[in-house]
């Protein structure tokens, strides 16, 4: 083999070698995406969320965390085989809890005529999208991990990467925190939300409001 | 219980960020997605089946 083609192959290993590391950036950013599309039907269509969808939001950030696990290491220069097992394997224990709440809210409307909860985004329900959504990433996992050998890459370039970590970690903690405050609020001072939340309860429980 | 849970992922969130040790990021994880499991068990009124003929 010619020097020219040995350096355009170990070009294309080294871009292959950093798949999994953008994997686990999509997942922090996707995830996080996707919550921020149920604050967004929350606010702006000023729809409030009940309480799978809140167990939902949950187990997504737990997922998105998963890829943080790796992308968090990566930043360092240096990742580790055991790391990319130990993030992918919390982003598939969260994704398939994810997508049993899911399941279980899609069956609970699962009859014919029954309206669902909340509003349709783009034809099918949120907790519908979900559920997809979560089937999506398991499987898209489990093919980036056949090819493990190739796409985990033990060394990582430090430009962008580390200012790639530092965007989506500053992303995802902060929708946590804006979900934190929103369900407080909503939450009030109780340990549970209702079946069928109608109100924000904290503004209530402090007589903020009559 | 869901404010509590999503202050746990916000303490996770800054541990790994922190790069504080793999156990105590791994016990924050595990800690919070094992309270969500309960909370959804909470929020699970009826069987699984729901009278439906599967």
């Amino acid at each position: 083999m010619s020097v020219l083609s040995e350096n355009a192959t170990d070009r294309r290993r080294s871009a292959l070698g950093q798949t999994q590391f953008w994997l686990a950036c999509l997942f922090v950013v996707g995830w996080t995406g996707v919550v921020c599309g149920g604050l967004a039907v929350q606010f702006i269509s000023w729809d409030y969320p009940c309480p799978l969808c809140m167990v939902q939001r949950m187990f997504m950030l737990l997922a998105g965390l998963g890829g943080g696990y790796i992308v968090r290491n990566a930043m360092n220069g240096e990742i580790e085989a055991p790391d990319y097992a130990t993030g992918w394997g919390l982003a598939l224990i969260g994704c398939t809890a994810g997508g049993f709440a899911s399941w279980r809210q899609t069956m609970l409307h699962i009859l014919p005529g029954d309206p669902g909860y909340g509003a349709p985004v783009l034809g099918l329900h949120m907790y519908v999208w979900a559920l997809l959504l979560f089937v999506a990433a398991i499987a898209v996992i489990g093919v980036v991990l056949s090819l493990s050998n190739l796409t985990g890459a033990g060394s990582l370039p430090a430009v962008p990467n580390r200012l790639v970590g530092r965007v989506c970690f500053g992303f995802i903690g902060a929708v946590i925190a804006v979900n934190l405050v929103s369900v407080f609020a909503l939450e009030g001072l109780h340990w549970f939300l209702p079946d069928d939340p109608d109100r924000y309860r904290l503004f209530y429980d402090l007589h903020l409001l009559p | 219980m869901d404010t509590l849970i999503f202050a746990g992922l916000l303490a996770t969130v800054a541990m790994m960020y922190q790069q504080r040790s793999r156990r105590a990021v791994l016990g924050g994880w595990w800690i919070v997605f094992v309270l969500t499991c309960l909370l959804l068990g909470h929020h699970i009124t009826s069987g699984l089946g729901l009278g439906l003929t599967w």
